[in-house]
């Protein structure tokens, strides 16, 4: 916790800052509001924004959840076979490099309105860093300890499971942490163009002026995203504490 | 017996090594001897089967049990002492309380008894290797692979690992091929010596030193280990 000091003392200050600055008059709460509006706002519309907030942390949590067993997976494959890997890799690249908010209009054309146009636009977004920290996790192992699995015999399933998926842990999780927040922003896309959830309610209050209401949607979405990395830290220790990966 | 016939590797268009012709009884500590870039470690590999031969043929025998020490003691990180050491085993037949008895056994003879529970990283450079040595020997190895094993060592700790392997060598009678660049370490361990002389690649020596039963502490003060270790490096030079 001592980590977060720094950043909490600075946020705190800022809030309180503004938070005066506006008592005294000297700050437009239409450029950022406080934080005491945003908090009356987001009371004033319970309803509304728990239930989009809620869509939005469920879909980004699936989000991510798909993009990890399909970009692992297409990790472990690459891997396995140099060909496949040759063939799919560089236009795994070329789909990086597109911008969602360009794909997304296309995913409703293909799948419609709804949370399977969402959840596909966030896994566009969010599987590649997964399945590019897997792979070079998966490529950088240690030629002797590879060799001396050779040694002793071990079969290629006992090689990947006891000693490249282990070996390769620090760089999956790392791709899962950036993973983390791109599958939010997925969402967020995909709720542009398909509708529900926080995107959909700050495309409204765009129109509206709310800029209040923006607001909260954002802290809703930051707020899903800490969500994310907490999970994804208690998992870490999980995983660390009990090594599932003993031979 | 392992058998080298016209054995030759190449790399791209240089020979590395061409024309061996070796023959190995079981039982035999031989030192793979010679200057740094010769081969040495490519032809412990290729009789690991790790590589293979770009010409010529090797005979190994039969069911072998290969145990292998790398330079570096290539430890899992995620595991302990004891998991390290259990990878050596392996037979898929052993059941789970007859792999704990050989691992601490071993662990015994390498002197880690009490750091079985311990993780790599909380190892020193020298305890490392014990464990990297005691994988290798679990489960009555019948052949061990070491690629200059001791290179990163202090002195002290060097001296000590050479005598102990000594020991449990003696007492195992396994057979066991040590690359070194060492002429002193080659001669102080080994039985045999495989010549890798510099400069001249095609005049391969295999040298018996007809070493009787000695004392290891003393044989390294001994008038004996001195000869050889001058006559050795004369002729890896091609002074002799």
């Amino acid at each position: 916790m001592k980590q977060f000091l720094p950043t909490s003392i600075l946020v705190t200050a800022i809030t309180i800052a503004i938070e005066v600055l506006n008592k005294m008059g000297m700050w437009d709460p239409q450029l950022i509001p406080p934080a005491s509006v945003i908090f009356d706002t987001i009371q004033e519309n319970q309803e509304a924004f728990f239930s989009a907030f809620w869509d939005t942390a469920r879909l980004s949590f699936q989000s991510l959840f798909l993009s990890f067993i399909l970009g692992f997976t297409l990790a472990i494959i690459f891997s396995l076979n140099d060909w496949i890997k040759r063939a799919i890799f560089p236009l795994a690249i070329f789909f990086q490099t597109v911008p969602i908010i360009a794909i997304a209009p296309l995913l409703v054309i293909y799948l419609g309105y709804g949370p399977q146009t969402i959840i596909a636009s966030a896994v566009f977004v969010s599987i590649f860093p997964i399945l590019a920290s897997t792979l070079v996790g998966l490529d950088t192992i240690n030629k002797n300890l590879l060799e001396l699995f050779q040694v002793y015999q071990r079969s290629r399933l006992q090689t990947l499971f006891y000693l490249k998926i282990p070996g390769s842990y620090h760089y999956i999780f790392a791709g899962l942490r950036i993973s983390s927040g791109l599958a939010v922003i997925g969402v967020v896309a995909g709720e542009f163009v398909a509708g529900g959830g926080l995107g959909s309610l700050i495309d409204t209050s765009r129109t509206q002026q709310r800029i209040d209401l923006v607001f909260a949607a954002l802290i809703g979405l930051a707020v899903i995203g800490l969500l994310q990395i907490m999970l994804l830290n208690i998992i870490n220790l999980l995983i660390t504490r009990y090594r599932p990966f003993k031979l | 017996m392992l058998e080298l016939k016209n054995a030759g590797k190449k790399f791209d268009s240089r020979w590395l090594f061409k024309n061996l012709n070796f023959q190995t009884q079981t039982g035999d500590f031989i030192s793979i001897l010679g200057p740094s870039g010769c081969g040495k470690s490519t032809l412990l590999r290729i009789l690991a089967e790790l590589d293979t031969l770009s010409e010529g043929s090797l005979t190994q025998p039969a069911n072998t049990n290969p145990g292998f020490v790398f330079q570096e003691s290539c430890l899992l990180p995620w595991l302990t002492v004891s998991e390290n050491v259990g990878i050596g085993i392996s037979s898929k037949t052993i059941s789970l309380s007859e792999k704990q008895e050989q691992v601490q056994s071993i662990l015994k003879t390498v002197k880690l008894k009490e750091s079985g529970g311990l993780f790599p990283h909380q190892l020193s450079g020298g305890m490392k290797m014990r464990v990297s040595i005691a994988r290798a020997l679990i489960n009555n190895k019948s052949v061990l692979f070491m690629d200059e094993p001791f290179a990163a060592l202090d002195d002290f700790i060097r001296f000590e690992l050479q005598e102990e392997l000594l020991d449990y060598w003696k007492q195992h009678k396994m057979t066991v091929f040590f690359v070194t660049h060492s002429v002193n370490e080659s001669v102080f361990l080994s039985q045999k010596l495989w010549l890798f002389p510099q400069g001249n690649q095609q005049e391969f020596k295999e040298l018996d030193l007809q070493k009787k039963d000695f004392h290891p502490q003393q044989y390294r003060q001994s008038p004996e280990y001195f000869r050889l270790v001058t006559d050795i490096s004369d002729r890896l030079r091609g002074r002799a």
